[in-house]
């Protein structure tokens, strides 16, 4: 890392896409920690059980209460979430940007645009 | 595919079935044709295989989450829902987050990084991004490896659904028997082969391939479209149908899921074994005896009624009085008030169920087995760990749940067919867009298959030893008591079609490999167009009916390739993608290790497995009862950060052109 940041200016520098994808890719990962902690321990606690009274299973929306509050509660959560993050906080940003000031933009072309800097 | 779902298929009107396999593939060629008309106005390497970066959100959107779903979310999942019970939501729980996580997590910065590096291929990314060809040709030689034998049981799998969708076709018989009977015979070049399963085979093989051959990426992204359209479709469908058709079964004033559920909650598992099958009279002809057959028995110790399940057809010879099933040929239900609801049914000539009560025959000998976890305990089809016959652990122990939260989320984001329609998206917008649209497809779809198959616990009950085929058989057995018949040729194309998205996804990234990162970049950097056109063509279509071959004598164990070689592309590739894209200390030598660490890691613990399981190379080894998926990220993540700190820093060139703003100087 020493080397890098030797030779290279400091984070303003970073091109904005991979501090934002960085940013929105450490909030899914934090989301889908969420739901595990929700979800398994959860489902372990209330579901995982071998004494049942059939006629006084706990039912909700017609399944087993673990089951609504377990998953499909977390699952109705996660896909909220999943849109208003997408919506909202998710950054617009220009991808082809950085290939255009390089020059390597290549939907149109065939020749790999770094083959010469592929070490040989 | 057994007598009875040919019973089952037939009644419903067959000619409906091989009408809308037909209508299905002449849309398919109509997709390839268009998507040809594409590649005449554009590059062609960049256009056949990554579709020009130009996908919008519906295309983007349903191409991921058909390839994605693959068949097992329509043949499999069914199953083991029916199998196993409710216990199954938790089972496919991270699919809450799959879509954000497989899509949000690497898509936006691998798709710009794929743009600056001017990649088609994920080889192309791992080989720019660090500069080094070994890396590039270590990964394409993975990915080649991982999905030829995906590629070969995907082609199984595909035939053995169109199998089923055909198999009541008179035409289909005929064909089969008059085209293949001579090539599989004793005499013929490939004895012992099923013609029907080789007809189909042939059939689904030779329309994947030319359409994915002709049409290149496009075709595959348009094919998936509709292919997800039909999925959904059947789902929304049969939804509706199987709580209406419960309903009907509901004598108190409950929803018809919560009927389902306490009824389920009630129901302890089949026992399986065998008996003999004895004719009160004997009889001139072969009697057939038509899995799904169903025979009660008088209990003379207790004045109790037993009910069993014929589960393999059997056919007692003429002039002979009996014959003993095969193993495993007999269910026998154990729960009073289902044995019951099944009497009843079967007294009132309900066509719904499969089978006939016989009564004239009786069964003698009798030898069953309980499962080995949940065997006379009500609660096992609402709890977990869910009823199991082989685990004393039960279906899904706590580490599996986890693992699977892992599996599914996390592994999806190491699939290099999802990270190259990742590289294919227009633009941001177009991500944001269609990770909404992937969030609500699965909601819409996954959720409402654990009802549908909760339901098909009551509707057709006692199916627990052929539960790979309870997909066609309810949809048949819904769409037929709605009056709907010609439904369910649509209904059974859903897996057909999940199949076929998935195997037209994997023979392009293989011929892409192929051309792209081994014979443009390796051999003949300065090809002309012509000739690496020539080139993709002939390698599509070689990889395609290699595989293609590699499946008329295919391996036993489809499910069990299936995760092997999904998992182990999670456990090779995921690490070095996220650390290449993520951060710029990353070198080359760190994530080379830590692919191939993750590969052997993976890899040692199912080598592991034939030693301490015994036996099949499919019985992984679970270090701390953990899947090998865990143990492959977590040793490949560990090797790349670990590797990386203890080795130089990369080129600082490469740093800046990829993670720095392009105006930025060296200080």
């Amino acid at each position: 890392m020493a080397q890098t940041s030797r030779s290279l200016k400091t984070t303003e520098d970073y091109d904005p896409v991979f501090i934002h994808s960085r940013r929105e890719a450490i909030v899914i990962l934090c989301l889908w920690i969420v739901c595990l902690c929700w979800t398994i321990p959860y489902c372990y606690q209330h579901g995982y059980t071998t004494e049942v009274d059939p006629d006084n299973l706990e039912i909700v929306w017609g399944m087993p209460a673990w089951v609504f509050w377990g998953v499909l509660l977390p699952w109705m959560f996660a896909t909220s979430f999943s849109i208003v993050f997408c919506l909202f906080v998710m950054r617009d940003d220009d991808l082809s940007a950085a290939a255009r000031a390089l020059g390597t933009e290549r939907s149109g072309q065939t020749e790999p645009a770094s083959e010469t800097e592929v070490k040989r | 595919m057994t007598a009875c779902s040919c019973v089952l298929l037939g009644q419903s009107g067959s000619s409906s079935a091989l009408i809308t396999f037909l209508i299905y593939t002449l849309i398919v060629f109509g997709l390839a044709a268009l998507s040809n008309r594409l590649l005449k106005s554009k590059s062609f390497l960049s256009e056949y295989f990554l579709g020009s970066r130009g996908l919008g959100v519906w295309a983007f959107a349903l191409t991921f989450a058909a390839t994605s779903a693959s068949g097992g979310s329509f043949t499999g999942f069914p199953s083991k829902i029916y199998s196993h019970g409710w216990v199954l939501a938790l089972w496919i729980g991270s699919y809450m987050v799959v879509p954000i996580c497989t899509m949000g997590f690497l898509g936006k910065r691998l798709n710009q990084v794929a743009r600056i590096s001017g990649a088609i291929t994920v080889p192309d990314v791992l080989r720019d991004r660090f500069g080094s060809r070994s890396f590039g040709l270590l990964a394409v030689a993975l990915i080649v490896f991982f999905m030829s034998f995906n590629l070969v049981a995907q082609f199984k799998a595909g035939s053995l659904i169109l199998k089923t969708l055909l198999n009541d076709v008179e035409l289909f018989h005929q064909t089969s028997s008059n085209w293949m009977g001579g090539i599989t015979g004793d005499a013929g070049l490939l004895p012992g082969v099923d013609p029907g399963y080789l007809l189909c085979l042939l059939t689904f093989g030779v329309a994947v391939i030319v359409y994915t051959t002709y049409g290149g990426f496009h075709a595959v992204v348009w094919t998936d479209v509709m292919q997800g359209i039909v999925m959904v479709i059947g789902v929304m469908v049969m939804l509706p149908l199987a709580l209406y058709q419960v309903a009907s079964m509901n004598p108190r004033n409950t929803s018809s899921l919560e009927f389902t559920t306490r009824e389920m909650a009630k129901m302890t598992p089949p026992r399986r074994g065998q008996a003999t099958l004895r004719l009160e009279t004997s009889s001139q002809e072969n009697v057939l005896l038509t899995a799904g057959t169903w025979f009660a028995v008088n209990d003379d110790s207790d004045g109790s009624r037993r009910l069993f399940r014929l589960n393999s057809t059997t056919i007692i010879e003429a002039g002979e009085h009996e014959q003993r099933t095969v193993d495993d040929g007999l269910s026998e239900i154990t729960t009073p008030a289902e044995i019951e609801r099944i009497m009843q049914r079967l007294e009132s000539l309900d066509k719904s169920l499969s089978g006939e009560l016989r009564r004239d025959i009786r069964l003698l000998n009798i030898d069953v087995t309980g499962y080995r976890y949940g065997a006379d305990r009500p609660g096992s089809y609402v709890t977990g760990p869910g009823p199991d016959p082989n685990s004393d652990l039960g279906f899904l122990p706590l580490s599996l749940a986890i693992s699977f939260f892992f599996m599914w989320a996390i592994s999806g984001s190491g699939q290099p067919s999802n990270m190259v329609r990742l590289m294919a998206f227009r633009d941001s917008t177009t991500l944001r867009r269609a990770i909404i649209t992937v969030a609500v497809y699965y909601s819409a779809i996954y959720i409402p298959l654990v009802i549908i198959f909760c339901c098909a616990r009551l509707l057709l009950p006692g199916m627990d030893a052929e539960s790979d085929r309870i997909m066609p058989a309810i949809a048949v057995s819904l769409t037929r008591q709605a009056g709907v018949a010609w439904l369910a040729g649509l209904l059974v194309a859903a897996p057909f079609a999940a199949v076929m998205s998935t195997v037209d996804s994997f023979l392009l990234m293989i011929s892409s490999a192929l051309v792209r990162d081994i014979y443009q970049r390796n051999i003949n950097p300065a090809a002309r167009e012509q000739t690496l056109k020539r080139l993709s063509y002939m390698f599509t279509l070689l990889v395609g009916t290699i595989a293609m071959a590699g499946a008329i004598n295919p391996p036993l164990f489809l499910q069990d390739i299936i995760v092997y070689t999904g998992s182990g592309l999670a456990a090779a590739f995921l690490a070095p993608i996220v650390f290449a894209i993520y951060w710029p200390r990353a070198n080359a030598t760190g994530c080379i290790a830590g692919m191939a660490a993750g590969f052997a890691a993976h890899l040692s613990l199912y080598v592991a497995g034939m030693f301490i399981e015994g036996g099949s190379f499919f019985r992984p080894y679970r270090l701390f009862n953990f899947d090998p998926i865990i143990i492959g990220l977590f040793v490949s993540f560990a090797t790349v950060y670990v590797v990386t700190k203890l080795t130089p820093a990369p080129d600082p060139e490469q740093v800046r052109r990829y993670f720095y703003r392009t105006r930025t100087a060296d200080v």
